[in-house]
């Protein structure tokens, strides 16, 4: 999903007071001197704990979807006007764990919707998505559930509603997560097919799914088997306001029927399409998937691209046109810059859904093979929210699609991943104003997340399930922008080249898998085994940093690292020669002492003069010189500039 | 100097004087964290690190401070009938007449202008709004962009009311330095002005009004890109020297109309 308003409201508050405070234009960084050969002493003390060192073999990669866990037929009829889904089919699944399986979980998600006392209606977490109760209730009941062996008749399945039961564990009120028992344990290999009908209600829009109107954007819902883990435990839960999803793989063969006049956009390619007796039957097929996402409207135009070899098909509302192109311009640079980064695009559709104005709540969501996009028909031209939202949305093609980690229990895995990714893209297309660029003004769209993700890193760990964060703004910043701006660190302190070598290799390695926090750790930690220790203490134990030059003399100076991550960095020393020298520091002991034993005394101290650790909690700490500004005087002078501004609009 | 030159003066710096703690505070803020960096030019570096770093490690000193900031504004608003009266004085003495008198003794009525001024800016905006939101309704089954667009005279009519009330208040407030009238008589005379030579009232207005937010613009955009502090600092002063010269012209209109005492009685107080 996408949480580009936190965002983008942060940055709002953000820039009124930049206006204030500007400056002088664009300084390029000092490039180091020809370096002094000024003898410099070093002094730390011990290294305290050694640090752990190998890392656990990567599975090999997956050119194509292995053996699909299940095969879901379903024939499904919108009624737009009712709002209303009927639906029938089977669903061939087969045992792919290593244990026996003595019953199966369903997830019927729009049971979330039913009332105002369900698990994801009764949370308030404050900012965010999804607060509002729906004006018309969803639900969605199940009229037919049925178990039989592949090569038995249909008629000879056995009726597993009488036993169906909910099993959110404490919640009689919920009804998302049921239980079925199987007549009989279902051994590892073995396939059953599930015969199902079932009749839905969509919800006026709450979040991702419902409709307005006439346009519809149906998402969760169909009754949806749990995923089985390789040691035959379910991955099962209730629907929850900031959980997603976790799902296994599986082909997909959805027919969709709805009134000739309207468009539907779905998960996969369009097969086939006939109209009988006024009713457009459309057919979709996807292979190596694990959810089926759709849209229907009778309102949407159409746009067709291939960009970078992959057929976008955008379906948009009429005057959007100017809001898709920079979509589109987006997923120019998105694609070829992921294929890079983390693989080929292996399907061979891809969906782009922009929502009408009204439906936001659909909007900034993935399905596989289909996004939805979002935001006003046109924005300022210097803001990339446009291509931004795109860019979060195709990512989640790879983190959550491709890599299909649990969302429930690690949202980190997709969304921070997928932040930090849709970061450095947003850079390969826009430079150093990823996130915004005007005349004399550029911003960097990590270095504003790095902003969110300094908000509560001391509050609470990144590597939470959804359900175990306290509001959504802890969400968003932890899951979201900490972990992205965690990872840019690590890329910074341990070098570019190494650490997007290693996250490709993880991306490749995890394809069509369901990769766990412990192996993007072990993934990455082939970089550095320091790397790997900061990872996991930035992950789950609140780890943070701050250098600091805490003492400075014309002939010597002390850098602290405060925090517990310990991460390599740079110290910059100039002398009053002019002459500058780098220093590496690995950054492993709480404080470094240099002495300088040279006729030239140090003029100034830098620690990270790039700017590569964008956790440091406090950059104004991070340089001491014997000059001084006390007064910033650009600063002054475009105060009094914005000030005149202002007097001349309010003064009489 | 000439008279039309100190008024200009008096303008502008009575402009910058309540803007300067405001600037000084923030430059001595940004200062304080990036004074061993070598000063604020770090903050427009490419990327912006160093600006959004500065706007995170203040931003609890400027929440701390928002509270003050709307009293700060009225006062700021308030207070700016001073060089007003100051510089329409200057303009607005008769060559025996001492020049500073004048302005400070239409100050009260500079208040009461001002308010009616604030007053009608407040109440045609609220016009426009429930008219916009009357057109949006009804521009509803249309296409996002054609609501958009349908709503943009209204933005236009809304800016010429602005203006005209604008114009309105200088002249009133030209009527009471000149002809040293409490603030209902002064807002009578503008209004008689405008009602009997509209076009001599509001084309001169709005031509400066229009190069004078169109040099500030342009300065706030352009300086970003080189010659800041100059362009920046000189568009200021220039919109002064054009409201000064729209003073000029309105303390003409308001000599040109009937003086009070020649009033019909029916237009009394
Ligand atoms: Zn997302």
């Amino acid at each position: 999903m996408n949480l580009s308003p936190l965002l983008a409201r942060g940055l709002a508050a953000g820039l009124a007071l930049a206006l204030l405070l500007g400056s002088s234009r664009a300084l390029a960084a000092d490039p180091p001197a020809a370096s002094a050969s000024a003898p410099i002493q070093r002094r730390s003390p011990p290294f305290l704990a050694p640090l752990p060192s190998g890392a656990a073999p990567l599975p090999p990669a997956l050119s194509s979807p292995p053996p699909p866990v299940h095969r879901t037929r379903l024939v499904v009829r919108l009624d737009p006007v009712a709002h209303t889904l009927q639906a029938q089919g089977q669903v061939t699944w087969t045992n792919r764990s290593q244990r026996p399986v003595h019953d199966t979980f369903w997830h019927l998600y729009l049971n979330a919707f039913q009332h105002p006392r369900t698990a994801f209606l009764r949370s308030r977490l404050g900012e965010g998505r999804g607060d509002q109760l729906p004006s018309t209730w969803g639900r969605i009941k199940l009229t037919r559930l049925a178990v039989r062996s592949p090569d038995e008749a249909p008629s000879r399945a056995v009726d597993l509603l009488p036993s169906l039961a909910p099993h959110s564990p404490d919640d009689p009120d919920d009804q998302t997560d049921l239980r079925a028992p199987l007549p009989a344990p279902c051994q590892p290999q073995q396939s059953l097919v599930f015969d199902l009908a079932f009749e839905a209600s969509l919800p006026s829009l709450v979040e991702r799914t419902g409709f307005l109107e006439n346009f519809h954007m149906v998402g969760q819902w169909f009754p949806k088997l749990a995923r089985l883990r390789d040691d035959g435990t379910w991955s099962h839960f209730p629907f929850l306001r900031l959980s997603e999803f976790d799902a296994d793989f599986g082909d997909y063969d959805i027919t969709i029927e709805a009134p000739p006049a309207y468009v539907v956009g779905a998960t996969g390619v369009r097969a086939e399409e006939r109209t009988e007796n006024g009713v457009r039957a459309t057919r979709f097929l996807q292979e190596g998937v694990h959810d089926f996402a759709w849209t229907a409207w009778d309102q949407f135009l159409e746009r067709t691209e291939t960009l970078d070899g992959v057929p976008v098909r955008a379906l948009y509302p009429r005057g959007h046109e100017p809001a898709v192109r920079r979509q589109l311009d987006g997923l120019r640079v998105a694609i070829p810059c992921m294929r890079r980064r983390l693989g080929p695009y292996p399907y061979a559709s891809l969906t782009l859904v922009q929502p009408p104005a009204g439906a936001g709540e659909a909007g900034g969501m993935e399905y596989p093979t289909l996004i939805t996009t979002g935001g006003p028909w046109y924005g300022p031209p210097w803001l990339r929210t446009a291509e931004a939202v795109a860019v979060h949305e195709y990512g989640h093609q790879y983190f959550y699609g491709l890599l299909a980690s649990d969302e429930h229990r690690h949202p980190f895995l997709d969304e921070g991943l997928n932040t930090l990714v849709e970061g450095l893209c947003l850079r390969e297309g826009h430079g150093d104003g990823s996130l915004l660029a005007a005349p004399g003004l550029s911003l960097d769209f990590l270095e504003a997340g790095r902003w969110m993700g300094l908000g509560a890193g001391h509050d609470h760990a990144i590597a939470h399930g959804a359900a175990s964060f306290p509001t959504a703004g802890h969400y968003g910043r932890l899951a979201y922008f900490r972990t992205a701006t965690l990872l840019a660190t690590l890329r910074g302190a341990f070098g570019e080249a190494p650490f997007d070598e290693a996250l490709q290799r993880y991306a490749q390695a995890f394809r069509f898998r369901h990769p766990e926090p412990a192996d993007l750790v072990a993934a990455l930690g082939q970089v550095d085994p320091a790397l790997a220790v900061a990872l996991d203490d930035g992950l789950s134990r609140r780890g943070w940093i701050d250098f600091a030059v805490t003492a400075f003399q014309p002939g010597w100076t002390v850098i602290a690292r405060r925090g517990s991550l310990r991460l390599p960095v740079t110290v910059r020393l100039r002398f009053v020669d002019g002459t500058t020298r780098d220093e590496r520091w690995d950054g492993t002991s709480e404080w470094v002492r240099f002495d300088i034993n040279e006729p030239a005394e140090l003029q100034a101290v830098e620690v990270d003069p790039e700017q590569r650790i964008l956790l440091d909690e406090d950059r104004s700490n991070n340089a001491r010189s014997r000059e001084r500004t006390r007064v910033g005087r650009a600063t002054l002078e475009r105060g009094l500039f914005w000030g005149g501004l202002l007097g001349r609009l309010l003064a009489p | 100097m000439s008279r039309r030159g100190w008024a200009t003066l008096v303008l502008h710096l009575g402009n910058l004087l309540p803007a300067a703690p405001v600037a000084l505070v923030g430059a001595s803020l940004v200062g304080a964290l990036w004074g061993e960096q070598g000063g604020d030019g770090v903050l427009w570096k490419p990327g912006g690190a160093y600006l959004l770093e500065t706007l995170r490690l203040l931003a609890p000193t400027g929440g701390a401070l928002a509270w003050m900031a709307p009293w700060y504004l009225l006062l700021w608003v308030v207070t700016g009938v001073v060089p007003q009266g100051l510089a329409l004085g200057l303009l607005g003495a008769r060559a025996d007449e001492a020049p500073w008198g004048r302005g400070w003794r239409a100050v009260p009525a500079l208040v009461v202008v001002l308010g009616a001024s604030l007053l009608g800016r407040v109440v045609a905006l609220a016009l426009c709004l429930l008219a916009a939101r009357a057109l949006g309704a009804s521009l509803s089954r249309f296409s996002d962009p054609v609501r958009f667009w349908g709503l943009a005279p209204l933005v236009l009519i809304a800016l010429g009311l602005l203006g005209v009330i604008q114009a309105l208040q200088d002249l009133a407030a030209a009527a009471a330095v000149r002809r040293e009238e409490r603030g209902p008589g002064a807002l009578l005379t503008a209004l008689e002005v405008l009602h009997r030579r509209p076009w001599a009232a509001l084309g001169p207005w709005a031509w400066r009004a229009a190069l004078a937010w169109g040099l500030l613009g342009g300065a706030a955009l352009v300086g970003e890109l080189g010659g800041g502090a100059l362009l920046r600092q000189g568009a200021l002063l220039a919109a002064c020297w054009l409201r000064v010269g729209w003073w000029c012209r309105a303390l003409g209109l308001i000599d040109g109309a009937p003086d009070p005492r020649e009033r019909p009685p029916t237009s009394e107080r």
